[in-house]
């Protein structure tokens, strides 16, 4: 369905997709100019590039954007229809949302293919157990967020995967983040559950 | 004033932003005293320059501007179209929102911070060309905006219209030079979008000389008739299920 709706309106998802780019490519811009001036900038100009890239593909991912959309259904009575369905309301949007990302990248990859023909950056060495570590982060980062939204917990929702990518953090530290990650996640989905069965006693609507 | 809770949340959460700018902007600076020939006074006067465009554009244009595919899509337009004003004016000013108001205020306060760090606050030069390219800058940021807007007179549906906003927006507040990279094609790409803020605080920083005000100006009104020629163009194919 999201699919669906976004081939159809390609304009709407275009803008949507460059208002998230455009951000982190003024930052990085921002920090290759420091980076050229100062010595002491935190990363180098190859990190940097490095950095923007990787945020560019798992910012999207990490990014949830239906709880604008729910709030009016609730006030207008439109959420009653899900509400008879056979599956969990939450699984119906979490199925929209991954819809959406999965055209969005079509449209961030050639961006980031523009960026690094640009700059041409080193190519980091990756190996397989980091690309595993950083897929199950991930994987825990696009669930916290659809859960919570996109403020907190911070460093955990964006940061650290793209950390464990780029091998910014090693041993004993990867653990403790993943530990970390699944505590905010478990916790979070208890609370959420909690919240959202009583909000649904509740709800009312006209012919609810 | 009918909505206070929402105007006094409105106006804190814009100051809370402007502080996390000011910090963020301290962050960057902590490194080195000079990004791409901008310095720190430098760029809060530009920063502080583009909040009271956004002062002016955002309580008096923009939820005009913002309303206009939405119109187009409901076909609300037909009775605009038959009043005898012009057309472009009416679905440009009519509604205003004076919960934006907070821009105007922070952005002036902080150009005034800025310049007195610059030591240019008695400068009669600096005050009469930042009055003009406020002016021309607003001028032409609605400009841009209005010539997408338009286009929804073509496209039917348009709802991105917020995201495109922040876009315009998060580009104008910093200095195009800090965005070029150096590199010949980002630059061609960039440098348009100088004319709304970075080419006006240059001049009243003093860093460009006095005569590109008038190149300023042309532009300005270079632009403003084209986008209205545009506007004229689009409605001629405005159709709504009545007309």
């Amino acid at each position: 369905m999201a699919v669906l709706d976004a081939v159809e309106y390609r304009t709407d998802i275009l803008i949507f997709v460059l208002s998230g780019v455009a951000q982190p490519i003024i930052l990085m811009s921002i920090w290759l100019g420091i980076a050229a001036a100062s010595k002491s900038a935190p990363m180098s100009h190859d990190g940097f590039v490095q950095y923007y890239m990787a945020y560019l593909v798992v910012n999207l991912w990490v990014n949830a954007w239906h709880s604008i959309f729910i709030i009016p259904k609730i006030r207008l009575g439109d959420l009653s229809p899900y509400l008879l369905h056979p599956i969990h309301y939450f699984t119906v949007i979490f199925g929209e949302n991954i819809g959406e990302k999965i055209f969005k990248t079509t449209v961030v990859i050639p961006i980031v293919v523009v960026i690094f023909s640009i700059f041409r950056p080193d190519i980091p060495n990756v190996s397989w157990f980091q690309i595993s570590i950083f897929a199950f982060s991930l994987a825990l980062s696009i669930a916290i967020t659809f859960i919570v939204g996109v403020f907190l917990p911070f460093r955990y929702t964006l940061s650290f995967p793209i950390e464990v990518l780029l091998g910014q953090v090693s041993g004993q530290n990867i653990a403790i983040g993943l530990t970390m990650q699944i505590l905010w996640l478990t916790a979070f989905f208890i609370l959420v559950n909690t919240l959202w069965s009583c909000g649904l006693k509740r709800y009312s609507a006209s012919g609810a | 004033m009918e909505f206070r809770a929402n105007f006094f949340l409105h106006a804190f959460f814009d100051s809370v932003w402007v502080l996390v700018q000011i910090g963020v902007l301290q962050v960057y600076f902590q490194y080195t005293n000079d990004i791409s020939g901008w310095t720190k006074m430098e760029v809060f006067a530009l920063v502080g320059a583009f909040r009271t465009i956004k002062g002016l554009f955002d309580p008096f244009l923009r939820p005009n501007l913002l309303s206009i595919p939405g119109r187009v899509n409901r076909g609300q337009f037909d009775y605009i179209f038959a009043w005898p004003v012009n057309s472009q004016f009416v679905v440009s000013c009519a509604k205003h929102l004076y919960s934006d108001l907070g821009s105007l205020v922070s952005g002036l306060a902080i150009t005034i911070y800025a310049l007195s760090n610059l030591n240019l606050i008695g400068n009669f030069y600096t005050w009469l060309t930042l009055g003009i390219g406020i002016i021309c800058g607003t001028v032409i940021f609605y400009s841009i905006f209005f010539f997408f807007m338009t286009f929804s007179l073509f496209t039917v549906r348009l709802s991105a219209t917020k995201s495109l906003y922040d876009i315009l927006s998060n580009l104008f507040r910093w200095p195009t030079d800090i965005l070029t990279f150096g590199n010949r094609f980002t630059e061609a790409l960039i440098v348009p979008l100088a004319i709304v803020s970075t080419i006006p605080s240059k001049i009243f920083l003093g860093k460009i000389p006095g005569y590109y005000l008038v190149l300023e100006i042309f532009i300005t009104m270079l632009i403003f008739a084209l986008v209205n020629r545009f506007w004229q163009f689009a409605i001629r194919h405005y159709t709504s299920a009545s007309s």
